[in-house]
């Protein structure tokens, strides 16, 4: 093959003139010489494609008997993956849900390989899947799993900076669930919408979506719409830079959220306000309890690089070296995950620099641009690119251990969250 | 039945793609260049490629070089494909992808080829009529368009919708189309045209593709619809003249038609 690739600078085609499912491998742009990532955007696709089938020729066209050996066909390339790789487990999951040819089951599992793809960041994959996803609760008048697709359209769209979109889907989500009267799914598209216009600096936007959350969900006293609305209202005070603020809200939160997958991310957002405002006993305790109860990798593996991190942050630097050394063994679990292990070796690079240790701060920066610069990870990048300059620079004298600065209520609460733990709220409750 | 020509060197998957093909035709092709011959001489409703034909070769390259010659021509790769080339030859514009593993199941690949054969002229009528011809007249276009590669005739065309062809000379009047005899003919018309815009047609080979006995037929067909003769209707604009003067026939259903604001 010539070494000059033709086709790599043609533009990538519109989903409609594409062959069903390509989309999927439009992760793949700029990275095509990524052969893990290519096996495992291949193997999506392969997954996505008997779901495309029954829906463009119709469940009841496609035979039983073809469809099975299309699905068990795929199956058998799953070993292209490691089998301790947890997409593996998922995708074969995936083809055993797809096997009733339910449109419900079918609509559901799409949803849950578009979500699999979205937490390890390959974002285009994920948005065939909801489109897809979209496109069988249409045809097959799924309510639900209609609102439930545009909210994850709104999200992904979101999370690609494609505000235009993200708020096109986030608001027929909303009209959807108030037909629907789906107070729930009503209440994250708003969060969504609420997130997308701060995402984009617009907080006292953000700010009045999420107290129309709240007053609604007061008005229909509905727990999980107010736990909402202060989980959304605790991200927008952090990100606002009011950090007592959003630990009261979190703090809030955290009570109504009735499961303990729902409560996570609003740990994640407390961990970071308790740990800018020095309260690093309560942070540690959010990003243990994040790491050892979220069932996404990616946020176990970031969970576990703050907690390592915090411990420098606190001045104590054996705890840290301690903490390092175990993540790098646990590092083994997502090996597979490149955007993680940069994160991963910021975290360690920063915690290095915090306790005045040079040469790891060094080889710990190095390995994340190296990563950030392969994977074309920017945030990270620019992140380990200042550190190591400043070390480089000769401002090896590590700066202070962050200092307690938080008010009476603030530290109340820290101190409650030393004992707090994750139970599920009763129903009802 | 329509023409589908195919470059597979492998006999295994000849004799697939022969189970898959009924009704339709197949020409074998010996390499890429034997491919662009077949589809220049002949119009073929799809072509089907080996991606590792000719080995030491950049298959996806080859791929976006047919497309270029022949954009109307919809192509089907067929093979061992990996994840870097399959994100290729989406981008290369292959029109569907029959997996290795997949081309013994003569359902499958039979899906994938009558999708592909249904495209083109179907879906851009469709898209002309919306505004003018409800559903149910645009499903029988959309119908008689996608079987006009398998040379359907009027009496199929009625059975295809449960009726007489006396019924389904009525709904056309009723939806504002032609008679089904001068819509079948339209749509050779139009078929015959999309198939003289790509490279190398001869009239004869595509009147042959469309049922005619001859050229002569397919011009008097011509003469007959748009008027004049198929020479200077070879180009996009002519094309688009055509469909224009079949538009103009639809007299539709009135169901669409937006109330002039006129006072």
């Amino acid at each position: 093959m010539a070494r000059y690739d033709r086709i790599a600078p043609l533009e990538a085609p519109d989903r409609e003139n594409a062959f069903p499912a390509w989309m999927v491998l439009r992760d793949l742009q700029g990275r095509e010489r990524d052969m893990e990532l290519a096996r495992r955007a291949r193997l999506r696709f392969l997954a996505l494609r008997p779901v495309r089938r029954l829906l463009d020729r119709g469940i009841d066209n496609v035979p039983v008997e073809s469809f099975e050996r299309q699905v068990e066909g795929v199956r058998e390339e799953l070993g292209h993956l490691s089998a301790r790789d947890p997409e593996r487990a998922r995708l074969s999951q995936f083809l055993h849900r797809i096997l009733e040819r339910t449109p419900t089951a079918l609509a559901a599992a799409t949803v849950d390989l578009g979500e699999i793809s979205e937490a390890s960041g390959h974002y285009y994959a994920a948005l065939e899947c909801y489109l897809t996803a979209l496109e069988l609760a249409r045809a097959y008048a799924l309510g639900p799993e209609e609102v439930l697709a545009l909210r994850l359209l709104g999200r992904v769209n979101r999370k690609t900076a494609r505000w235009a979109e993200a708020e096109m889907y986030y608001r027929r989500a909303i009209e959807r669930a108030l037909e629907m009267a789906d107070r729930a799914q009503w209440a994250r598209a708003m969060d969504g919408l609420g997130l997308c216009y701060g995402y984009q600096g617009n907080y006292p936007k953000a700010r009045k979506i999420f107290e129309e959350v709240l007053e609604r969900g007061k008005s229909w006293r509905d727990d999980y719409v107010v736990g909402t609305a202060y989980s959304s209202l605790c991200y927008n005070a952090l990100t606002a830079g009011d950090l007592e603020a959003a630990i009261d809200y979190g703090w809030a939160a955290l009570g109504l959220m009735p499961t303990i997958e729902e409560r996570l991310p609003v740990l994640g957002n407390l961990g970071i306000a308790f740990s800018q405002l020095g309260l690093h006993a309560a942070a540690e305790r959010c990003y243990r309890m994040l790491a050892e109860h979220s069932t996404q990798l990616i946020i176990r593996g970031q969970a576990w690089s703050n907690y390592a991190l915090s411990a420098a942050e606190a001045g104590n630097a054996e705890e840290f070296r301690a903490r390092r050394r175990h993540l790098l063994e646990k590092a083994e679990e997502w090996r597979g995950e490149p955007w993680l292990n940069s994160w991963m070796h910021l975290q360690l690079g920063r915690g290095s620099y915090l306790i005045g240790d040079v040469d790891a701060t060094r080889n710990h920066l190095r390995t994340a641009i190296q990563l950030a610069q392969t994977h074309g990870y920017n945030e990270v990048l620019i992140r380990a690119d200042e550190l190591l300059e400043a070390l480089e620079q000769g401002l090896e004298q590590a700066p202070a251990p962050v200092a307690e600065r938080a008010g009476a209520a603030t530290k109340e609460i820290a101190n409650a969250m030393a004992s707090f733990e994750l139970v599920p709220v009763a129903a009802g409750a | 039945m329509a023409l589908i020509a195919a470059l597979l060197p492998d006999r295994v998957d000849r004799e697939a793609l022969r189970a898959a093909a009924p009704p339709h035709e197949v020409v074998w092709a010996e390499s890429w260049r034997d491919l662009y011959r077949a589809v220049r001489r002949r119009p073929v409703a799809t072509a089907v490629a080996d991606l590792h034909a000719e080995s030491r070769k950049d298959g996806v390259l080859r791929v976006y070089r047919f497309v270029q010659r022949f954009p109307l021509t919809p192509l089907v790769v067929w093979g061992d494909v990996d994840g870097r080339d399959l994100f290729r030859l989406g981008k290369a514009g292959a029109r569907d992808v029959i997996m290795a593993r997949d081309a013994d199941d003569r359902f499958l690949v039979s899906e994938v080829l009558e999708s592909t054969i249904a495209g083109g002229l179907a879906p851009l009528l469709d898209a002309r009529l919306r505004p003018i011809v409800g559903e149910e007249g645009r499903e029988l276009v959309r119908y008689a368009a996608e079987h006009i590669p398998d040379q359907i005739q009027v009496p199929a065309l009625a059975a295809a919708f449960d009726m007489s062809v006396s019924t389904l000379e009525r709904r056309c009047l009723k939806w504002g189309l032609p008679t089904p005899g001068r819509l079948l003919l339209w749509l050779r018309v139009l078929y015959g045209l999309r198939w003289l815009l790509e490279p190398g047609r001869s009239v004869e080979s595509v009147s042959y593709q469309l049922g005619y006995s001859s050229g002569a037929a397919f011009r008097r067909a011509i003469k007959a619809t748009i008027g004049g003769r198929p020479t200077p209707l070879r180009s996009e604009r002519g094309f688009d003249r055509a469909l224009d003067a079949f538009i103009a026939e639809c007299p539709g259903d009135g169901v669409y038609q937006q109330l002039s604001a006129t006072g």
